[in-house]
């Protein structure tokens, strides 16, 4: 009886004591996962409300809160992340989750520090993805590359200077279907302006690429530049424009062109609809509204209709299983089709899961309010059925070339545009300069990248 | 109420009066005791602030982070405004130097883009070291002149550089990249900047902190005239930024324009990312105090993981060892140190650096050691109740058979409780006891004690020969006794003579003269052993 008692009295201050503990909420820290992300850059982003809402509801619940510490450009993220990798000095300590393109994972020495994301979606989860998006982050059977958002490459036209323009010469916007049609408007541009760009291309070297294969024939052989027919036909429609002044040869992006008047069309990702503003600012501190409309990626008249695919995926480092998981969370709830759509329109991306086409991209797309966003989902409308996607090949180099062949043919068509002007201003013949300079320097071009 | 008392009153007598065990009493004394070692420790504890330990150990832990981030912050600011200060007159010479050059007046240069471009140029490089110096992430200059007077709103538009870094992430400033926010695109071709996405020519000074003020205020000395403004959003960008604001000032007092440097929200979270403590994440800010209220939407803070804290405004309630910060949302404990980061009178801003801790944190820290401490006293408790239920009855036990060896007339000498007072006591019962019996019986003290020796020589018997003393107590024969105890006549006579030795007398009438002797006397139990063997 006595025990019984004792039992009794320790049982009660059981009792009290885990009573105590349930007075002790369970405030756990939430998980802080960085973010590394291209959607924006330096101009107001819509991702950063999106990543706020994720915050606050299935962060808040979960326990995960996104930080963006960095929002930035491909090619920046991957001169970081390779400098953070290879530990060089002065290297930034790599996030959580960062943007990158498959050359990247590439140019990684160890790309088992990146979280193979079939850990933590099921095979049925990945079938509402689109499987091209999936097999282009796809690293020896590791899904290495999340797609989150694809874009793709679009021509767009400061529609008043160049109705102005047009209006005068006689251009025609249905001109710019072709590069032939456009380089020759830009030629003219360059006459009727005074030496002034009529066009800036953000990706000369898929102008050659993707222009080569549309051709017919294959850029790269064994890796390697090909320097096939087509390069020399794509040379001859690109270089007498660029020569005359008609093609934008500065450094920079494109946008920046467009905005400060310098050129009044741009080849440019369909993601740069963000970055353009309705306004051009000449020299003289005056500024002009505009309008800006874009049209499908040109084709050769006698090539196929390609374009390259874009847009890079979401990749996550290696850590803890809890901030992996996490990490996948935050990925899978910005690309559930409502959302991804959502997400994607905001910024002129397309969706990557089929669901999003189906359901919910044109809903999103009539909604828009703002010309430019309705005019570019239009434009993408229409290329979809008619033009065949390009993914750029896979191998180490690959970024490397990229680089040299853009860098080679900027320096070389702004060397042959200088031999124009000398020409010229010693008297000499426009026409036969040009047709001179550019034979000269295709065969230059060809001795220093072979 | 004078009922009520008397009742319990009586019940107090009642209970007084009823008759409770001397364990359970003693039991009840105990508790007492205990009762009383606890609530003297309850009081000590309290009064020592014991209970209230979790609080001044958040105090010290915030007024170590607090000395520590604003003294880190004092420094930055500190550097930031002798750079800033250092820039305007690094410009203002630049300025007259090139005024001098080409014998110009400083409202000359309006509607001159050529010698603006040359300006912007030559400021260029001033702009660029003093960026990559700073702890910022923005440089800028604005100059009281325009390119074009004749643009519209151009009585608001003035030229200027404002250098960003691109990327703050980068610390290492020989890989940092710098875009051109505002100034002429020539410069930033020329010195390889990208425009930036939201790139303008000129400022637009409507917009821009303190310009008018500065402009207006005539400031004769940078160094007693700088300020930070309030954390506003750059314009069409996703940052926001504190600016440095130092007015260019020529020799002979003339108003050139504005320089500075910006600190982004982004770039002060990452120099000042949170510290962990024990309590949890414990966050910085820098902030205007306004009419007791911490504006975090004005200032900078350091990381947090909980999203949108850079948007909160909290009211202050000072409560002893700390602050309390409380917004719509949100709720942190912390402390709050003022300091002093300008020096113009236009700007009476006062600063504070704080260190906050959410509240809920605190909470829980505080529950759990509660906790801890609840347990401790449970223990102690319990621990002293066992004690005393396991002390009283060791104690009482002996006592109590004692008491009851006296009820059943038992109290043998040899009965010892190990208390010696008790022991005494029983002594003396039994004695009184035996002095009883005696008196009872009205034999002479000789014999009584002749009846005692003669019962203590009994217990020298074995058992063969007490079986054998028994059948003679029950009244039998000798002859009888070989049938009834199965053994032979001589056995029996054998053990008759170890009796009569031991019992020391000569013959079995001797013997059963002393048995019916003891029987008269009422003591015949006392030679009977409690089991026949």
């Amino acid at each position: 009886m006595k025990h019984k008692k004792i039992l009794c009295a320790l049982c009660g201050i059981c009792l009290i004591t885990s009573m105590a503990g349930c007075g002790v909420s369970k405030n756990k820290e939430p998980i802080q996962l960085t973010l590394w992300h291209v959607y924006g850059e330096q101009v107001a982003s819509p991702i950063n409300e999106l990543i706020d809402e994720f915050n606050s509801t299935v962060g808040q619940k979960e326990g995960i809160q996104i930080t963006v510490t960095s929002v930035s450009n491909s090619n920046k993220i991957h001169e970081g992340v390779l400098a953070a990798v290879n530990h060089e000095p002065g290297a930034p300590e790599l996030p959580d989750i960062f943007n990158c393109y498959p050359k990247t994972v590439s140019a990684m020495q160890d790309s088992d520090m990146l979280v193979d994301y079939r850990d933590y979606f099921s095979d049925a989860d990945l079938e509402g993805y689109i499987k091209e998006f999936l097999d282009e982050g796809t690293f020896d059977k590791r899904l290495l590359i999340f797609p989150v958002a694809k874009s793709t490459e679009l021509l767009f036209i400061n529609k008043t200077l160049f109705d102005r323009f047009a209006k005068e010469t006689g251009a025609k916007l249905d001109d710019l279907a072709t590069w032939e049609g456009l380089y020759k408007a830009a030629s003219l541009y360059a006459e009727w302006s005074g030496g002034k760009a009529f066009l800036a291309n953000d990706y000369p070297f898929h102008y050659f690429q993707v222009g080569v294969q549309a051709l017919g024939e294959d850029f790269f052989r064994d890796e390697q530049f090909s320097f096939c027919q087509s390069y020399q036909t794509a040379w001859d429609v690109l270089a007498p424009a660029a020569i005359k002044g008609g093609v934008w040869l500065g450094e920079g992006y494109a946008t920046e062109a467009l905005r400060t008047g310098d050129a009044i069309a741009t080849l440019a990702s369909s993601a740069s609809v963000l970055y353009y503003e309705n306004i051009v600012t000449y020299e003289d501190n005056t500024s002009e509204e505009i309008e800006i409309i874009s049209l499908p990626y040109p084709n050769f008249e006698n090539g196929k209709k390609m374009v390259m695919q874009r847009g890079s995926g979401f990749c996550t480092v290696k850590s803890t299983p809890e901030r992996e998981k996490a990490a996948c969370t935050f990925i899978k709830w910005l690309t559930a089709p409502e959302q991804n759509t959502k997400f994607v329109t905001s910024l002129g991306y397309v969706p990557v899961c089929y669901e999003a086409y189906d359901k919910y991209l044109i809903k999103e797309t009539e909604q828009l309010t703002d010309p430019k966003y309705k005019d570019l989902y239009k434009t993408i409308q229409d290329i979809n059925p008619d033009y065949e996607f390009v993914y750029p090949p896979r191998f180490d180099s690959y970024l490397d070339s990229e680089t040299a062949f853009t860098v080679t043919v900027r320096r070389l068509l702004s060397d042959a545009r200088q031999e124009y002007i000398d020409i010229v201003d010693a008297g000499g013949n426009p026409d036969s300069a040009v047709y001179d300079i550019s034979g000269k320097y295709f065969e230059r071009l060809q001795s220093e990248l072979q | 109420m004078k009922k009520y008392l008397e009742n319990l009153k009586m019940i107090y007598r009642q209970m007084k009066n009823r008759s409770t065990s001397m364990q359970k009493k003693l039991m009840y004394y105990f508790l007492s005791i205990v009762s009383a070692i606890i609530c003297i420790l309850l009081i000590i504890c309290s009064v020592t602030d014991v209970f209230s330990f979790s609080k001044q150990h958040l105090n010290q832990c915030l007024s170590m982070t607090l000395e520590n981030s604003s003294s880190k912050i004092m420094q930055q600011f500190d550097r930031t405004n002798a750079q800033g200060i250092k820039l305007s007159s690094k410009i203002s010479t630049e300025i007259e130097y090139l005024l001098k050059k080409n014998n110009r007046s400083f409202e000359s240069l309006n509607n001159d883009p050529m010698q603006i471009r040359d300006l912007q140029q030559s400021m260029y490089n001033l702009l660029n070291t003093a960026l990559e110096s700073s702890e910022g992430s923005g440089a800028y200059v604005v100059l009281d002149v325009t390119v074009n007077t004749a643009a519209k709103d151009s009585e608001f538009s003035r030229c200027g550089l404002y250098l960003r870094r691109t990327s703050v992430n980068d610390s290492n400033p020989v890989n940092s990249e710098t875009a051109l926010f505002r100034g002429m695109k020539e410069v930033a071709r020329k010195n390889k900047l990208e425009l930036h996405n939201r790139w303008n020519m000129e400022f637009n000074i409507k917009k821009f902190p303190y310009y008018m003020e500065m402009q207006q205020s005539s400031p004769m000395r940078a160094a007693n005239s700088y300020l930070w403004a309030k954390k506003e959003s750059l314009t069409d960008t996703w940052e926001k930024a504190m600016l440095l604001v130092v007015p260019i000032i020529g020799s002979q007092g003339e108003f050139y324009g504005i320089c500075g440097v910006e600190i982004s929200e982004l770039y002060f979270r990452l120099a000042h990312p949170s510290s962990e403590s024990k309590f949890g994440t414990i966050v910085t800010a820098l902030s205007p105090n306004e009419n007791g209220n911490l504006c975090l939407s004005k200032g900078l803070c350091g990381a947090d993981n909980r999203g949108k804290f850079s948007e909160q405004i909290f009211c202050i309630k000072p409560s002893g060892n700390f602050n309390y910060y409380t917004s719509d949302e949100r709720k942190y404990v912390g402390l709050s140190k003022e300091i002093s980061i300008s020096s113009s009178p236009l700007n009476d801003t006062e600063w504070t650096v704080s260190v906050l801790l959410p509240a809920s944190n605190f909470r829980e820290y505080a529950v759990k050691r509660k906790v801890i401490y609840i347990t401790v006293f449970a223990a102690l408790l319990l621990i002293m109740i066992i004690m005393s239920v396991f002390l009283s009855r060791k104690y009482v036990q002996p006592i109590a058979k004692q008491l009851e060896a006296i009820q059943n007339g038992n109290l043998t000498h040899e009965s010892k409780t190990g208390l010696s007072e008790i022991d005494e006591l029983m002594n003396f019962l039994h004695t009184q006891q035996q002095n009883t019996i005696s008196e009872n019986t009205g034999i002479p003290e000789g014999i009584q004690e002749i009846f005692d020796n003669f019962i203590e020589r009994a217990k020298t018997l074995t058992n063969a020969e007490y079986n054998i003393l028994e059948y003679y107590i029950e009244g039998y024969q000798i002859m009888e006794i070989p049938n009834l105890a199965y053994i032979s006549m001589s056995t029996v006579r054998r053990h008759n003579r170890s009796i009569y030795e031991k019992l020391e007398v000569s013959s079995r009438d001797e013997l059963m003269l002393y048995i019916d002797l003891l029987k008269r006397c009422g003591r015949l139990d006392e030679l009977r052993r409690s089991t026949k063997i």
